[in-house]
């Protein structure tokens, strides 16, 4: 649907654009006019990577319903037809994803095919590294995509909270940066600092302030653990005072599910809608792992995701955030194209992946994976996931994806292009 | 052996009042769901009952597939229940009755094994020589419960050649499959088996060893070899012959004719007694002691590295306070003052030495009868939010309580490398009945260890052991046999894990047992990491742990878990080739490492991220302090470690990956709970752990908390603001001051350097 949409003309004409626009502002700073691709940068728009942590079962999210070759892989798995609904000729979305179904017809949901990487590796850990450092051989410091993003000075300003990740579990690679990890919020009631008892409170919080200033970096005896520490103390300090005064600004009164992922993603929209001053927020939702009896449970996932991503959504409507965020829902794999027989399925490779706003160019995208050319029984793929990122960097952080990437990749138009 | 003891000495934290409340709260833990009369009773008939029916309807509830099978064998479910209850009344005190009291079996065997070995050495020239030879070496370690066995060469090969290695695989495999056995039960035997000196060994229970190989071989013995009994005679093994030959070379023309091991001359292993080199034809030379500084010069010479050279005192450094605080801090999870200076007393080879016990005191085990008593109710997602706390409780409980602080520091170690959550399980038995076997075996061969996790209950929930089918293998279980729990990536193949999964399939439950379900266990022959011929899981988990890159990826770990949060490439192979020294022992290579100068390397010193659980458990230790247990688990959790309940397969990463703005904020609660009491922690009594320093000058306020909470190691910078603040009007006076500045210390960046 978006046939000749040449990268060279996009991003040139973008460039030219942007600065046009830029000598007409008097008021942007200077540097702004030192390099284009500084100029070019939005810091105001947000991304909400939604990491389906386990590996879903692309195949039984984004349906081909008549290929044969995938009712005779999944016997007992299958989805007929007549539970889904229809996104083209042959290939239907799960009805649990209803909400987002209803974002695909308004054009507002772009669904990319069969994406993956060359060599698949089939770990979680190492796939979901290598999805996090946007590198087949990621290293194991190897900072995140997204935080290389953020800690660039356009992103990384002074004051601002570029990324941060709303929601329980442990931090992922994907929003540790060079300046440590990214803030994490589960819940806005545990960020006031603990004082104790009301009688000096006041004077105990400053006394643990200033022992995290106090201790000197160099001269310490814990050496780099305790400058870790140190900095680690005096950032979620600063950063809990932030989150606080964003998210008792902001709303979010959407029907979410009472599954963490609600409650992560109702977070994301307070924040949102509180003015909170961030780039990029991350979500996960574990638990698609689903290596035996995957029907029930893969169901119950998905429902979760439509209905939390559904009043997301409509959040980010109602606070008039809707034209400055986009969502990428993406997973480190898809599962084996035949089910196993514990009537689940183990891990696969190439899977689809969503993007959801209003800045996006809704519909299919990528071509779809083939049942009949597996390598090692899983599905070959057939969008690099790297051209995803590069589309989000290119087209929506405007920010030069070659420098961030390491490689030149051609951006999967799923991008509006703004003006 | 050097035991440390609450309540001695004069700067003891812990009363008998003290330890009274710790009872009471066990007890109360224990009633919490069991209701008030029945809280630490024995087992009665009818309790008996009722646990089967609860076993039996949770069986329902998780296999609905199996549910004819469960209730057409009653006879096994009370099997299982009986299991249940014979686990609580040996936990419950009852002396040395139940399986579950892992080292009661040495425990009971300890006069039995000595006058075995008293008989032996009468009879047995070796056994003299061995004796005046343990007189000369003035470095003989102490005798652990772990020791690895002393005994002639004559012996040695007598069973080598007869006894259990006699018996074919297919017996083997029979023996496992022996009917009307837990898993967790003849794991615990097969550590007895191991653990029990092996001159005793012949009269213990055979079905539990399952060694092929002897000690001293540390190279992988393929079935040929195998077959032939030839392993460990010396003659038929190449690998044999070709270390012969080395050392041969090593000693020079009139060498030491070392028949018995094929562990490289002059490593570090061969200071202790029972392992120099010796021989019966040249027996003065090999009973000389070993001059290491030569060893180290060839070994340096031929760039082969020392392996764990040893914390030599005096020479590489003192045993001070600091030392000892620091070995009692990776060891357990930390001293009160008074056990450091006990510990600088009995020195450091017997410091290390009390590590390595599991008598755990009572209070501790009237935690893990609540624990077994919670984990009977535990069962089904709709309560699992009112049912894991108390179990978590009971653990911490038992943490906090025991007196081998290096049990529970293992099984939580190990319960982050096989990481099983109650999420998937579901099921409160199987995780406590999978931490108790982590607790007991922790210590022992790896190779065991993993053997038992296989087939555990929980595990074979965890990763779909359970509904491996031969029709199409299911290979969660196999992938990450491999990839988290034995090799790491990049050590094995997608062919591997395919090949793997087959092997495993039909490995099943039955009535909440290890069942190897025939009719789904694909018979085939296999080929997994380049061995042809294998045919069941048993045999994967074998090769697995005989792969170099086994003990490589071990190593790291239990350096993480207990030096350092990022060692470096030597180090791991310095700990790798002791545990390949030690046959993937353990205990053993702990032993080794916690009295290394590796380990006492200053930059060492404060180089780990104390975990949420280690961390708040130590804390209340070195306080003597209580929690209300069912509400400290949840407290855990905010901090970021959930008590069965990992975030995925791979376990916490640990390290830096502890801190994250939620998790700093969640400690510095705790800090406050911890200094103030109330949510959690029963009010800690400051007057008294503070002493006379409670009215003295802010300088020795904050010197006396800070070597009670943090063993004096605060910079100096935070140490001036601590003592500026105390002695300011902010700091307030009396226990409220002691409080202020307790809290402080405890939220200091330093606090959570371990």
């Amino acid at each position: 649907m978006s046939g000749g949409f040449s990268m060279a003309t996009t991003r040139r004409g973008f460039l030219v654009q942007a600065l046009g626009a830029a000598a007409t502002l008097p008021l942007l700073p200077r540097f702004a006019f030192a390099r284009a691709a500084l100029a070019a940068a939005r810091p105001d728009r947000i991304v909400v990577l939604l990491d389906l942590a386990g590996g879903n079962d692309g195949l039984n999210t984004v349906v081909p319903h008549s290929d044969p070759l995938y009712l005779a892989a999944r016997p007992t798995l299958r989805i007929e037809a007549a539970g889904l609904l229809p996104l083209a000729d042959g290939l239907g979305l799960r009805s649990e994803l209803a909400p987002l179904h209803r974002r695909f017809e308004a054009g507002e949901l772009a669904i990319v095919q069969g994406v993956g990487y060359p060599n698949p590796d089939l770990s979680h850990f190492k796939s979901t590294d290598i999805w996090h450092s946007a590198s087949l051989t990621p290293t194991e410091y190897s900072p995140g995509w997204i935080a290389r993003v953020a800690d660039r000075p356009e992103f990384a300003g002074s004051g601002r909270l570029p990324l941060i990740m709303c929601g329980g579990g442990p931090v992922p690679r994907a929003i540790v940066g060079s300046r440590g990890p990214a803030p994490q919020v589960d819940r806005i009631d545990q960020l006031r600092p603990a004082a104790g008892p009301e009688a000096g409170a006041a004077a105990r919080v400053a006394e643990q302030k200033a022992i995290a200033e106090a201790i000197s970096t160099s001269g310490g005896s814990g050496g780099a653990a305790l400058a870790f520490l140190r900095d680690a103390a005096r950032a979620t300090q600063r950063q809990a005072v932030q989150i606080e005064q964003a998210a008792s600004k902001g709303r979010a009164s959407g029907d979410y599910p009472a599954a963490p992922l609600g409650g992560a993603l109702r977070l994301a929209a307070q924040l949102i809608g509180g003015g909170l001053d961030g780039s990029a927020y991350y979500v996960r939702q574990d638990g698609y792992d689903t290596h035996a009896f995957q029907r029930d449970q893969h169901a119950l996932l998905l429902r979760d995701l439509g209905q939390a991503l559904g009043a997301f959504w409509d959040d980010v409507v109602a606070a008039g955030a809707a034209d400055r965020v986009v969502v990428l829902a993406w997973s480190e794999f898809g599962r084996r194209v035949a089910e196993n027989g514990s009537k689940g399925t183990d891990h696969g490779a190439a899977a689809p992946l969503f993007v959801l706003g209003k800045g996006v160019r809704g519909g299919l995208h990528g071509a779809a994976p083939r049942l009949d050319a597996l390598i090692d029984k899983n599905l070959v793929h057939t969008t690099d996931f790297r051209r995803v990122y590069a589309a989000l960097l290119d087209d929506w952080l405007e920010v030069d994806s070659t420098e961030l990437l390491g490689e030149r990749f051609e951006p999967v138009p799923v991008i509006r292009r703004s003006s | 052996m050097l035991r440390p003891r609450r309540g001695d000495g004069s700067a003891a934290v812990a009363t008998a009042a003290g330890d009274a409340a710790h009872q009471r709260d066990a007890t109360r833990l224990g009633r919490l769901l069991v209701g008030p009369r029945r809280a630490l009773q024995r087992g009665g008939r009818s309790r008996l009952r009722r646990s089967e029916d609860r076993f039996r309807r949770a069986l329902r509830r998780q296999e609905p597939s199996r549910r004819s099978a469960a209730g057409a064998r009653p006879a096994v479910l009370v099997r299982a229940g009986a299991t249940v209850v014979r686990r609580h009344r040996a936990a419950s005190g009852s002396p040395l009755s139940g399986r579950g009291a892992g080292l009661a079996h040495e425990a009971r065997s300890g006069r039995d094994r000595r006058r075995v070995r008293e008989r032996r050495a009468r009879r047995d020239r070796a056994g003299q020589l061995r004796r005046r030879r343990e007189a000369e070496d003035e470095d003989a370690l102490p005798a652990l419960h772990r020791r690895p066995p002393r005994r002639s060469r004559a012996g040695r090969t007598r069973r080598a050649r007869g006894g259990r290695r006699r018996r074919s695989r297919r017996a083997e495999r029979r023996a496992l499959l022996r009917p009307g056995r837990r898993l967790a039960d003849r794991g615990f035997e097969s550590r007895a088996v191991d653990s029990v000196d092996r001159r005793t060994a012949r009269a213990a229970p055979r079905s539990g060893a399952r060694r092929v190989r002897p000690r001293g071989c540390t190279h992988v013995h393929r079935g040929r070899w195998r077959r032939r009994r030839a392993v460990g005679r010396g003659g038929s093994c190449r690998v044999h012959q070709q270390r012969r030959a080395e050392r041969r070379q090593d000693a020079g023309s009139g060498g030491v004719r070392d028949r018995r091991s094929a562990r490289p001359a002059g490593t570090a292993r061969s200071r202790s007694a029972h392992d120099a080199p010796r021989t019966r034809r040249t027996p003065r030379r090999a009973f000389a002691l070993p001059d290491r500084a030569a060893e180290a010069r060839r070994d340096a010479a031929r760039g082969r590295s020392v392996n764990l050279a040893p914390y030599v005192v005096g020479r590489d450094g003192a045993f001070g306070p600091a030392q000892a605080a620091y070995l009692l801090r990776r060891a357990g999870f930390g001293a009160t003052p008074a056990e450091r200076e006990q510990a600088v007393r009995g020195g450091l080879e017997a410091t290390v030495a009390a590590q390595f016990t599991l008598d755990e005191g009572r209070l501790a085990t009237q935690f893990a009868a609540s624990g077994v008593q919670v984990a009977e109710q535990c069962s089904g997602a709709e309560k699992l939010g009112e049912e894991l706390p108390p179990l978590q409780g009971a653990w911490l409980g038992r943490m906090v309580a025991t007196r081998a602080p290096l049990a529970e520091k293992l099984a939580l170690f190990w319960h982050g490398h096989f990481a099983t959550s109650i999420d998937k399980v579901q099921l409160g038995v199987a995780m406590w009945q999978q931490y108790e076997l982590l607790r007991a075996q922790g210590g022992g061969r790896f190779a065991t260890l993993v053997d038992a996790v296989a087939r555990d209950p929980a595990m074979l929930h965890w990763l779909d052991g359970n509904s491996n089918e031969k029709t199409a293998p299911n290979e969660n279980f196999a992938r990450e046999l491999f990839e988290l729990f034995t090799l790491g990536i990049g050590h094995y193949s997608e062919h591997d894990i395919r090949e793997a999964a087959r092997c495993f399939t039909g490995w099943h439950l039955k009535a909440g047992r290890y069942w190897r379900n025939e009719r789904a266990h694909d018979p085939g022959r296999k080929r997994v990491l380049g061995r042809d011929g294998l045919e069941d899981g048993t045999e994967v988990v074998a090769v697995a742990v005989e792969q170099p890159a086994c003990a490589s990826f071990v190593a790291g770990k239990l350096l993480r878990a207990f030096v350092t949060d990022s060692p470096d490439a030597a180090a791991i192979e310095e700990v790798a080739g002791a545990l390949r020294e030690e046959q993937l022992d353990i205990g053993a290579t702990l032993r080794r490492l916690f009295a290394s100068r590796l380990f006492f390397a200053p930059p060492h010193r404060r180089a780990r991220i104390g975990g949420p659980v280690e961390w708040a458990v130590g804390l209340l230790r070195r306080v003597g302090g209580r929690a209300k247990w069912s509400a400290l688990g949840g407290a855990l959790a905010e901090m970021g470690q959930s008590l069965f309940q990992p975030p995925n397969v791979k376990g916490w990463d640990g390290g830096r990956a502890w801190i994250s703005s939620r998790t700093l904020l969640a400690r510095g609660r705790f800090a406050a709970e911890f200094a103030y009491g109330g949510g959690f922690v029963v009010a800690v009594d400051w007057e008294r752990i503070a002493g006379d320093a409670i009215a003295g000058d802010g300088g020795a306020l904050v010197a006396t908390l800070a070597d009670v909470l943090l063993d004096g190691q605060i910079e100096a910078s935070t140490r001036a603001r601590l003592v500026a603040f105390a002695d300011s009007a902010d700091g307030g006076s009396g226990a409220e001051r002691a409080m202020r500045v307790a809290q402080l210390l405890v939220s200091a960046p330093e606090a959570l350097l371990q």
